[in-house]
């Protein structure tokens, strides 16, 4: 057979009836017979043909063949159970599959860390909300007067995103505003030449404080830990 | 992944090329290793032939034809080598058994309208050549029992099946899809 040409043997291959000597044999000869090769592709075709009239396997059957568990554990993997004994990953097919697992990671920790900033925002704006309208004071003090303000000198990395000073134009009261920062911030003001801590700011990402009978300072700062997040001067009439 | 570029995965014995011939042909490959076989052995068959095949270097060449053609013949013969091999031999009585029972559940085929294709080109086919097609492919027979059975020298039983897969061929070359 190795040196005579595979014959009839093409279609008794393609429809599985050769013996194991002899399908040996054709595949010795068609390795090296591109002739044979495309005569027993062509025998394949048609023996292939009448796989169609065969009855459709259950998606059940289908599904369950893909899904089986690996050896390795790896259950759903796409390949069901071949995965794990023939994948011979190259370096390069493992660093790509790493790069694609971690940009997938990436992805889902922005979404989450978005969609918890979005939850996060409303709650703490519906606080801020809430203490504006609970602070009649506050209130009190916008409507009621006139009043000039200053944005903040931020400091270059400040964990504020934008800070504010609205005071009376006698400097008879000081409210700051800051965003962006949840963390704890306390208000300092410069009095001729002096220093005092004036409390905390209240509040979400937007924080507030209203000091009443502040004294007309001249400087006021906004403190996280001891460090300057953003300093106005305060300028009066 | 188009068929191209899926033969050129498959040969290059990329993991992709096996995993992509997996999903895309494993109803065809179960099914026929299921007709010989059954339910319970087809899905071990398929993945034995698969892994045998895609492992071994130069197995298919393009030259040969269809990526499918190829690994539906492998299955099936994987199937019946299995059926025919000794330490299954006392197993294939009760398996008949099982496969008529199966058979009797009625279930569409693999793709319907191919398959009124492949039954209109195997209508025109000369009766002896019909039947010998029917005994080897739908009844899975040996050359030497479809000889018995026929009352042929098993010569001839060669040339009929020979032929007949010919004449298919022919036939559906000229039956419309």
């Amino acid at each position: 057979m190795m040196d005579e040409h595979v014959g009839e043997n093409a279609e008794l291959y393609a429809l599985g009836l050769l013996d194991a000597a002899e399908h040996a044999a054709l595949e010795a000869h068609v390795a090296t017979c591109d002739s044979c090769l495309r005569w027993v592709g062509a025998a394949e075709e048609a023996a292939a043909a009448l796989a169609s009239t065969l009855p459709r396997p259950s998606d059940a059957i289908v599904s369950s063949a893909k899904l089986k568990t690996s050896p390795a554990g790896l259950a759903f993997n796409p390949m069901g159970r071949l995965i794990p004994s023939i994948y011979q990953r190259s370096a390069g097919e493992l660093l790509w599959q790493r790069l694609a697992l971690f940009a997938t990671l990436a992805a889902a920790m922005l979404v989450l860390f978005f969609a918890t900033r979005l939850v996060v925002d409303r709650v703490q704006g519906q606080q801020m909300a809430s203490a504006w309208l609970g602070d009649e004071r506050i209130l009190s003090r916008l409507t009621s007067s006139h009043f000039k303000h200053v944005s903040m000198t931020m400091r270059p990395g400040s964990v504020l995103y934008s800070a504010k000073v609205i005071y009376a134009p006698d400097g008879s009261w000081v409210m700051l505003l800051a965003e962006g920062c949840a963390c704890k911030l306390r208000a300092i003001e410069t009095i001729r030449g002096g220093w005092r801590d004036i409390g905390e700011l209240k509040g979400g990402r937007v924080a507030t404080l209203l000091l009443e009978n502040a004294g007309r300072p001249e400087k006021v700062e906004l403190t996280s830990g001891g460090t300057v997040e953003a300093t106005a001067n305060i300028t009066y009439r | 992944m188009d068929d191209a570029s899926l033969v050129a995965e498959f040969v290059a014995r990329r993991p992709r090329g096996l995993a992509v011939a997996y999903e895309r042909y494993a109803p065809e490959l179960l099914a026929v290793a299921r007709h010989v076989l059954g339910v319970a052995e087809a899905e071990d068959c398929v993945h034995e032939t698969l892994m045998r095949v895609w492992r071994a270097p130069g197995s298919f060449r393009v030259e040969r034809g269809s990526l499918r053609a190829f690994l539906i013949a492998c299955v099936r013969n994987e199937a019946v080598s299995s059926l025919r091999s000794g330490k299954r031999r006392q197993e294939r009585e009760l398996r008949a058994v099982r496969l008529e029972l199966e058979r009797e559940i009625v279930e569409p085929p693999l793709d319907a309208l191919e398959a009124v294709r492949v039954r209109a080109a195997l209508g025109r086919l000369p009766s002896e050549q019909r039947t010998v097609i029917e005994l080897a492919y739908y009844r899975n027979q040996t050359q030497t029992k479809i000889a018995e059975e026929l009352g042929l020298p098993l010569g001839t039983v060669k040339s009929r099946v020979a032929l007949a897969l010919r004449r298919l061929a022919r036939e559906l070359e000229t039956v419309a899809r």
